[in-house]
């Protein structure tokens, strides 16, 4: 069980933080870290080292298909990788995930 | 919703090729290119279609882009390239079920629309994203991440403090519960946000903090002012919102406890099945009139033949003099054959006992403490008023439950009544009582927690319980009675219930110790329907 209190019940004080020096400007977030934030409901990094599933780390909502995998990301700083679409079409892979949805990775 | 994707062309072909796509040869919705120029469409449940392009040159071949759309549905959309909004239109309805395949870097139905380039963190939302969230992703992906403006120099080293405050603290929000707090007598604190301005580092995990209740919180809570000041946490999650430059760090402590205080009615031992932190006091004290002669233990058991919690110390006085301080440990078994830690103090004749104080440590689990005595008549002592009472257990009143039967019936209840001339107890206690055959199933009867609620009706009356009554759930202990041979065994829990009803009214009962018969229950009053409520605010 959790309980609220009254607005303003409490009042905060230091406790082993003093620093005498300005303090240095904090790290800047992930990628990652950033995107959870935001609570997407499907997220594909895109980031497969092997071709044939991308992984939908939210939902669940993997996609297979794909040819070119594993080439250089987009995002500075993180090392996951990403996909090219080949440009000609190679065919269509998909796979039912759900009763209701259907999810596809469109790869040419 | 929203959809978003990171790209890098290689080749802008003319026409139009699909990032992110959802059709099947009626779009649905689509974030792509158009002859080079990011374009988003989206087809309401009707039918009708909004295409947002944006109006500029088209992409550079090789450069990395963040393209967004976003679509309040029914409402404003929104085209976004590198987090600036470039095309903005509205669609009314809604869109339809998503059932059409969703498909990455090319229509999601057919062999064209081939995106040429290098696509990277492909994602949705069932919201629109602030223009806030989306200059964030787009800074961070792109490494152009600005730290937000250093205010002002700090008061407090670490932390700044609210803008309206001059004395160097910060209002924070807190809530609190814990998992178990029907076995504590105080609430741990669970979580702690720091809702001001950031100066300084996120503290780290493993960090110290204190916590300072106000004297309204620290009366919510039921606190003295020194165990209010008593609250300390540790660091388990720290994080920063880089948006709002809000620090949000989630500690665990506890409040007080450290104190000794004056044994209530409420306060007075109590059984626990043994796998949890009972809710007995740490620190107690019971002012007696009269034990003399006689012998006072007090003892900690433990589960079956294991050693029970030690008691730190133990006084007792009389006129306010020490008059023994046990130093050592009996061995001590109850009625239940459970040892444990014990400490007995023997009177003289003559010798009156006034007080009796235990600390225990605080962190130790106690399962159970139980207070004896030889002979006379103990009186506890309670801010309010002074109850007598005989026997081992003073303090328990009962009342008896029992033919348990279905989900949502904890059975009937009876209610047996006795006047206790001068006791105004804002507590009650009823006694489950189930007879079971064995004690394989012992374990199914009851399920119940701090905070939940049970329902009394149709009290006949008139009298304090006539109508329905609602107690909340406090504590409860529950022990099973070893029977005679070849009886059945009987299961028993206790509730520890209390309502405003019950206040500054003569509660009448059963001592179930005593074997206290119901002779003297009143007038209409007979079996009685008793109801778990799962959720309290069904009532």
């Amino acid at each position: 069980m959790t309980t609220a209190l009254p607005d303003d019940a409490f009042e905060w004080q230091t406790y082993g933080l003093v620093d005498e020096e300005p303090p240095p400007p904090p790290d800047p977030p992930t990628y990652t870290e950033v995107t959870t934030d935001t609570a997407p409901v499907s997220w594909w990094r895109l980031g497969d080292t092997a071709s044939g599933t991308a992984v939908d780390s939210i939902a669940g909502y993997n996609m297979t298909g794909g040819t070119t995998f594993n080439v250089t990301g987009l995002i500075s700083g993180d090392s996951d990788t990403a996909f090219q679409p080949p440009t000609t079409s190679t065919g269509r892979y998909a796979a039912s995930y759900t009763t209701t949805s259907t999810v596809s990775y469109r790869v040419g | 919703m929203t959809m978003a994707a990171w790209i890098k062309p290689t080749s802008l072909v003319a026409g139009d090729v699909a990032i992110i796509s959802r059709e099947t040869g009626t779009i649905q919705f689509r974030l792509g290119l158009n002859s080079g120029k990011p374009r988003m469409l989206l087809r309401n449940s009707s039918g009708t279609f909004l295409t947002l392009t944006d109006p500029a040159a088209a992409l550079t071949l090789s450069g990395t882009y963040f393209v967004v759309g976003t679509w309040a549905g029914p409402g404003a959309a929104a085209l976004y390239v590198d987090a600036v909004s470039v095309a903005t239109g509205t669609l009314s309805g809604s869109m339809s079920t998503l059932t059409t395949p969703f498909g990455v870097g090319a229509y999601a139905t057919g062999g064209t629309g081939n995106f040429r380039g290098t696509i990277d963190e492909v994602a949705l939302w069932d919201r629109v994203l602030t223009g806030d969230e989306i200059e964030l992703l787009y800074q961070i992906g792109s490494g152009t991440w600005v730290a937000p403006e250093e205010p002002d120099p700090d008061p407090v080293p670490g932390w700044l403090a609210d803008e309206d405050r001059t004395d160097g603290l910060v209002s924070i929000a807190v809530t609190y519960g814990a998992p178990d707090a029907a076995q504590l007598p105080q609430p741990l604190v669970t979580e702690v946000e720091l809702a001001g301005q950031v100066a300084g580092d996120c503290p780290s995990v493993g960090e110290r903090f204190r916590l300072t209740l106000s004297d309204a919180a620290a009366t919510a809570l039921d606190l003295t002012a020194a165990e209010a000041a008593l609250f300390t946490g540790e660091v388990t999650d720290p994080r920063i919102d880089p948006v709002r430059g809000i620090h949000t760090i989630t500690g665990a402590g506890r409040l007080g406890r450290a104190n000794r205080r004056t044994l209530s009615a409420s306060d007075w031992p109590s059984e626990d099945d043994g796998d949890r932190t009972s809710r007995i006091l740490d620190a107690g004290e019971i002012e007696s009139g009269t034990i003399d002669p006689g012998t006072v233990t007090l003892a900690a058991p433990g589960e079956d033949d294991t050693a029970g919690a030690l008691l730190d110390t133990v006084t007792a006085s009389s006129g306010g003099a020490v008059v023994e301080q046990p130093d050592g440990v009996v061995d001590y078994h109850d009625a239940d054959h459970r040892r444990g830690g014990a400490v007995v103090m023997t009177l003289d004749p003559g010798q009156i006992l006034n007080t009796i104080t235990w600390e225990q440590h605080v962190d130790d689990v106690l399962n159970e403490m139980e207070v004896e005595w030889t002979g006379g008549v103990v009186k506890v002592r309670d801010p309010a008023s002074i109850a007598t009472y005989n026997g081992v257990y003073p303090g328990r009143r009962s009342t008896a439950l029992t033919s348990a039967s279905d989900a949502h019936s904890l059975g009937q209840l009876v209610v047996a009544r006795r006047s206790i001339p001068r006791w105004q107890l804002p507590n009650l206690e009823i006694d489950l009582m189930h007879t079971l055959v064995d004690d394989t199933s012992r374990g199914d009867l009851l399920r119940l927690r701090h905070g939940d609620r049970i329902l009394i009706t149709d009290v006949p009356g008139p009298h304090p319980y006539s109508g329905d009554v609602e107690f909340l759930v406090e504590g409860w202990h529950q022990s099973v009675t070893r029977p005679a041979q070849g009886a059945p065994w009987r299961w028993r829990m206790i509730l520890s219930v209390s309502d405003p009803v019950l206040s500054g009214v003569s509660i009448r009962w059963v001592d179930f110790e005593t074997g206290y018969a119901w002779e003297d229950l009143p007038a209409g009053l007979s079996w009685l329907d008793l109801a778990l409520i799962d959720d309290p605010d069904d009532l």
